[in-house]
């Protein structure tokens, strides 16, 4: 699941017709448009109405954790040329002072510069920084939905010292547009990095089959998951579940597949060559 | 290799950090007040870090160098270990540092002066005496050597102190800096080494045993001291097939004249961190077992580990001297200490 989140329609409008994003209904307060896998929603202008947003998609979607989070927008550079884009490697906050640091582990070659997040619009640009209004409190809200990698902020340059800061919706759009293949790469990579962490659980099917059979405590639940997981860490295929005429109760079926685990043998190693590529000792 | 520098602002002007930072020209230097704000916070996730660490620069402050934790020695009566840098390059599935750290960022002190004061203060504490350092606890000590450079100048300060000796535990090939110089008989470059298909599959980006035996025959050739640990000793079905083999090849290859030590200890990680790296990597075989938890560790059984211990000591003792051989466990120590009682053989020293 991939989660995006823009301030201005503006801004969404170029995203929305690059996803086929379709928009969600009923409208809630904020309005939602999803493709499959892919969220949207447009928040507004400012930290406070950013923090809603992203608690109201998280909400609005799975309520999955370590799903992936892309604040996109336009922002102000004192140095880089407008229609540059570029992703957050600081976020400060300046009401409060407060900095976060995106961790970094995507494979895109795009220019990455501090961003300071603003309340008011930012004309004297002070420092060598990107400002917007959205980055502090998008990343300190969605890093509590999500693991850091996973949230990440890409502004496009809209303004630099002197620039004209009153933009029609047509120009914020335009920015996006011509910015849609870094967006698309930033948002398939992040999408493929939360797919790593969709870890492999036991199959769900699998687990209910044997609670449907037999009652399970708590704690027998978690015995179950936990010997399943390890099955299935240890062997290509789990067990058939046996019929309740052999097992009365769960603890026999607990006790049944300790002794399936005990009896695959343990064998960590892997034939030769299987791994080389991953046997480079890497270059310093 | 590094695609991101953080660099704390104490030490943006360092000499260190200026080399370091220029040995990665494309890299985006951020700074930072502390490295504790982009080490520490909640929201990271080791596994996905692992796939492209940033170098955080930091300055050490407070103690450096800290008392070993019981069991980890090679026959000194005072050990400590030190870490200037935090993290290692290589990806080793048991390793405890993905358990014990939020972040996979390799964290450099770069000022190293205050780990080689921290280590004289020690050797003024225990006057007249050695004193054993081990480095490469938290990191590997010589994997990222060519960007730190900080062996180089270890050795130089070693030079002048030699009651103060020094375990430089690595899996790296990285040994031109110590080529470069004459030998210091008050160091010893120790190699971990797993058998060969084991370390394929849980040793990620490390270089392959055959490379590592290539690497210590070369230093003993040189006059290394070189030490030899197989630490951690990992169960399988076929353990003692597999370890048989490897300790063929290790002393086929390096003279037992310069072998100082050789440790062995079992796989233990503390229980913290074993539900950390299991929840990490929940469909790695290695953490399906067989474990047990005792005195808050996560080992295998004792029955298992005394056998593994047992057969391994056994295995070594028909190619080096007992009184080379030290355990990195308490409880393997007691075991084998008690079975060379009982066999009447020479005792290990491990105190």
């Amino acid at each position: 699941m991939t989660n995006l989140v823009v301030a201005l329609q503006a801004e969404a409008r170029p995203i929305i017709e690059a996803f086929d994003l379709v928009q969600d209904r009923p409208a809630g307060m904020f309005p939602v448009y999803c493709n499959g896998d892919l969220s949207l929603v447009v928040s507004g202008i400012g930290r406070a109405c950013c923090a809603a947003a992203v608690i109201h998609l998280f909400h609005r979607t799975a309520q999955r954790a370590d799903q992936a989070w892309l604040n996109i927008g336009i922002a102000g550079h004192q140095q880089v040329p407008i229609g540059s884009v570029l992703l957050a490697s600081r976020i400060t906050e300046r009401a409060s002072g407060r900095c976060w640091y995106p961790p970094y582990v995507l494979d895109i070659e795009l220019l990455r510069s501090p961003v300071v997040t603003v309340d008011e619009p930012e004309r004297c640009y002070p420092q060598c920084c990107a400002y917007d209004m959205e980055a502090s409190s998008f990343y300190q809200i969605a890093s509590r939905c999500s693991t850091g990698e996973l949230v990440q902020s890409l502004k496009i340059i809209s303004d630099n010292p002197g620039s004209n800061l009153d933009f029609t919706a047509n120009q914020i759009s335009q920015l996006l547009a011509d910015q849609m293949s870094a967006i698309e790469s930033v948002v398939g990579q992040l999408s493929d990095l939360s797919r790593v962490l969709d870890t492999v659980r036991v199959p769900p099917d699998l687990s209910s089959l044997y609670l449907e059979q037999w009652h399970f405590t708590v704690a027998q639940r978690h015995q179950l998951a936990a010997l399943l997981n390890r099955l299935k860490a240890r062997s290509i295929q789990l067990p058939a579940v046996p019929g309740t005429s052999e097992y009365q109760d769960a603890s026999g079926v607990l006790t049944w597949l300790e002794g399936k685990l005990l009896a695959i043998p343990v064998n960590l190693s892997v034939p030769q060559g299987e791994d080389a590529a991953d046997r480079v000792e890497q270059p310093s | 290799m590094i695609d991101t520098i953080y660099v704390e602002n104490a030490v943006a002007g360092h000499d260190r950090t200026k080399t370091m930072t220029g040995r990665f020209p494309d890299a985006t230097c951020v700074t930072c007040d502390r490295y504790q704000e982009v080490f520490n916070p909640k929201a990271q996730n080791f596994r996905l870090q692992k796939k492209k660490p940033a170098l955080i620069l930091a300055k050490k402050f407070g103690a450096t160098v800290l008392p070993a934790p019981e069991g980890y020695g090679i026959g000194g009566e005072h050990n400590y270990y030190f870490s200037h840098m935090l993290n290692c390059i290589y990806d080793c599935r048991y390793c405890f540092l993905q358990g014990m750290y939020r972040s996979a960022h390799y964290v450099v002190f770069v000022n190293y002066e205050r780990f080689f004061d921290g280590m004289a203060a020690k050797l003024k504490n225990h006057r007249g005496e050695n004193v054993w350092f081990f480095s490469g606890y938290d990191c590997d000590s010589l994997a990222l050597e060519p960007v730190t450079g900080f062996v180089r100048e270890l050795l130089d300060w070693l030079r002048q102190h030699p009651r103060a000796q020094v375990e430089l535990r690595t899996k790296s090939t990285q040994v031109r800096s110590l080529f470069e110089t004459v030998p210091l008989p008050n160091v010893v470059i120790a190699y971990s080494l797993t058998p060969d298909q084991t370390a394929a599959t849980l040793e990620h980006k490390v270089p392959s045993v055959e490379k590592r035996l290539a690497a210590l025959a070369e230093l003993a050739e040189r006059g290394w001291n070189v030490g030899l640990r197989f630490d951690p000793v990992l169960y399988e079905s076929r353990y003692q097939a597999l370890y048989q083999r490897l300790f063929e090849d290790v002393f086929d290859r390096v003279p037992q004249n310069s072998i100082h030590s050789v440790t062995l200890g079992p796989f233990r990680m503390p229980k913290p961190y074993f539900r950390n790296v299991t929840r990490l990597y929940p469909d790695e075989a290695l953490f399906a077992g067989p474990f047990e938890s005792r005195d808050k560790m996560i080992s295998y059984s004792m029955d298992c580990e005394q056998q593994m211990m047992s057969f391994c000591h056994d295995q070594l003792l028909r190619y080096t001297s007992a009184d080379k051989i030290y355990t990195c466990s308490p409880s393997s120590r007691d075991l084998v200490t008690n079975r060379l009682d009982r066999d009447n053989l020479v005792g290990i020293h491990n105190d």
